[in-house]
């Protein structure tokens, strides 16, 4: 939002024919959303750049403290939407440990496989715009079409395909319709050959290895002090998944890896995503086998209020660990609630990822970091 | 529902107290209007009182104090011990440890988390800040993990207001970015930062808006008028964008 280009010239080379500031966005197509990169480049290679964040800023933060606790559920749906389910559950089971109230196991397991649905579908629009933006248009359809029948058990479910409101705090507030398991089942049945296809389309194309194997490289250590978390962060080797080292839900019950990668780039991160869309099929059938009978919402008052006090939860979101901190004063609304955005600190790494590559790589770059800019300007 | 599950024998008792009082209230408010109808405002308050005993008696549980202090934990008394009174106090909350620190000492204690200390943070979860003008105060509040030892601690540093702390985004380059928010949030200067200046709001934004003091409401806005020309806010819009 800045009117000036916002690279600075720190060299001498101020008035070098060679390098020229190139804008790309706020409405590029590869950018997934308003994002404007600004970059500074020499020829078609990136010397510096920077990122432009903000247009879609609404003040969620300041929104949270002017509302009662249940009204501020929605508004998480908004952040990351790509991944509603997530961020519903991140809320209700922040607000659900602060009032130290438990979760019945049927309702835990519900949240279990949407949640891990809805991994698919977030990895799915990945994979989708991420090979769209390189240049595979036939899996861009392909993924779209599996993604389809993901929305279509959401809209059964919860009566909306983008902004679930899924959850809610104390349970669910739907169990499952007729019919949920075997239209699960029947997804998870096919979807195996279904990645089979996507793998047979990119892993051995010519093509898809140039753009994405060395590209955007990021090691272990850089990758940790840069904050990097979720699939970013496994690509370079370090194992950490909120899933496994702080388990929330049912997750402790349920069994499943974590994929991690080798050289930290594009390929690598790929990789990872689609090892994942296998683990979390596995966590959905799983759940499915387990699903406890019995009610699907707790004991909750009828009034929340949060005891006084300040609470940091996070959970493993698909785009990474997705946080909130909360400081409650004991009223009915929070005294402040903090986002720990994951698309905000991975993009954070950008500039340290694409400096010294081309141009053409910076998109493939923000596709492998799978970033949502409601997330980001909240 | 499963009207066979053990503890919904004092849940049915709960709801015929719940339902009794309700009757009550309601006979009540009966009463009063059939003695005084002209009075129809006096309605409300008497129906009150006989609903709040009801309510007193659900409320059963003791106060849990919201902060419990820290005792016992090895690590966190070597740490004092190294700190000394910089380590303003140690706390639990919700399970979670706390340690408050001086803010002109928050990033040598960072550092030594970092770098020093058996348990190595190596991953910043997080950086944030919250205002407390009652003591015009801001809390900047670091959420550190250790990746290797699985383990998390919240680090406070209490900076007044007009304050500054020390960068800690050469300790963790993730904190670049959120240093530059919280001061675009709250104007919390971070000194030693390379590159401070708004990130998610424009350049030539006049205020903070994370602070208490800046209003919810819509107010004229010099960078709103010269930018988004939005002309014209109609007659009695409601911008106060509060619920009561």
């Amino acid at each position: 939002m800045n009117a000036v280009p916002l690279v600075t010239n720190e060299t001498e080379t101020l008035f070098d024919s060679d390098e020229m500031v190139l804008s790309m966005g706020p409405q590029h197509p590869s950018t997934h959303g308003v994002l404007r990169v600004v970059l500074k480049l020499d020829g078609e290679r990136v010397i510096d750049l920077d990122c432009d964040i903000g247009y879609l800023h609404r003040g969620a933060e300041k929104i949270f403290e002017n509302r009662l606790y249940p009204m501020i559920a929605p508004y998480f749906d908004r952040l990351d939407y790509i991944a509603a389910v997530s961020n519903g559950l991140l809320y209700v089971g922040t607000i659900e440990r602060a009032m130290k109230i438990e979760i019945p196991p049927r309702a835990q397991y519900l949240r279990v496989i949407l949640t891990e649905l809805n991994r698919l579908a977030s990895h799915l629009l990945w994979l989708a715009t991420h090979a769209l933006d390189i240049g595979g248009f036939t899996v861009f359809l392909w993924a779209f079409r599996e993604r389809e029948e993901i929305l279509k058990i959401f809209e059964c479910f919860f009566g909306a395909r983008l902004t679930c409101h899924a959850f809610r705090i104390g349970g669910m507030s739907y169990d499952a319709y007729d019919g949920f398991e075997a239209q699960v089942r029947a997804f998870c049945d096919t979807f195996p050959a279904r990645l089979e296809e996507y793998e047979t389309m990119l892993n051995e194309n010519r093509i898809w290895l140039g753009r994405t194997v060395g590209v955007g490289v990021i090691t272990a250590a850089d990758a940790i002090s840069l904050g990097l978390s979720g699939a970013p962060l496994r690509g370079s080797g370090v194992d950490y998944d909120v899933r496994k080292t702080d388990p929330y839900e049912c997750y402790a019950d349920l069994d499943f890896d974590i994929p991690l990668g080798e050289n930290g780039d594009t390929f690598d991160r790929y990789l990872i995503r689609m090892e994942e869309m296998r683990q979390s099929r596995r966590l959905v059938m799983q759940a499915l086998d387990k699903l406890p009978g019995g009610p699907i919402m707790a004991k909750v008052p009828k009034v929340i209020k949060v005891p006084p006090g300040e609470l940091y939860h996070s959970i493993e979101a698909p785009k990474g660990e997705l946080g909130l901190y909360l400081v409650s004063d004991g009223g009915t609304k929070p005294y402040r609630l903090r986002v720990r955005p994951p698309s905000f600190i991975n993009l954070g790494a950008l500039r340290k990822m694409a400096v010294g590559s081309l141009v053409s790589d910076v998109v493939a770059v923000i596709g492998s970091l799978d970033i949502v800019l409601g997330e980001i300007d909240r | 529902m499963a009207p066979a599950e053990p503890a919904t024998d004092a849940d049915k008792e709960a709801k015929i107290a719940a339902a009794k009082a309700k009757a009550a209230a309601a006979k009540a408010a009966r009463e009063a209007a059939g003695e005084a109808p002209a009075a129809a405002g006096d309605e409300a308050p008497k129906a009150a009182p006989a609903k709040a005993p009801a309510k007193a008696a659900s409320k059963k549980e003791p106060a849990v104090p919201a902060y419990v202090d820290l005792v016992g934990d090895a690590f966190i008394d070597d740490l004092k011990a190294t700190f000394g009174a910089d380590i303003r106090s140690m706390v639990v909350s919700n399970n979670q440890q706390i340690v408050r620190v001086a803010p002109d000492r928050a990033r040598d204690v960072l550092w030594h988390l970092r770098y020093n200390t058996p348990t190595k943070f190596d991953f910043l979860s997080d950086l944030t800040a919250a205002h407390y003008p009652d003591r015009s105060a801001f809390e900047v509040v670091y959420q550190i993990f250790s990746i290797e030892d699985n383990r998390r601690l919240r680090v406070v540093a209490e900076v007044p207001d007009g304050g500054e702390v020390w960068t800690v985004s050469d300790i963790w380059a993730t904190a670049n970015w959120l240093e530059r928010e919280v001061y675009d949030m709250f104007g919390i200067r971070f000194d030693g930062h390379p590159d401070l200046r708004r990130i998610l709001l424009p350049d030539g934004w006049v205020g903070f808006p994370l602070r208490k003091e800046y209003p919810v409401e819509y107010r004229p806005n010099e960078w709103v008028e010269a930018n988004l020309s939005i002309l014209d806010i109609p007659e009695g819009a409601d911008l106060s964008g509060k619920f009561e």
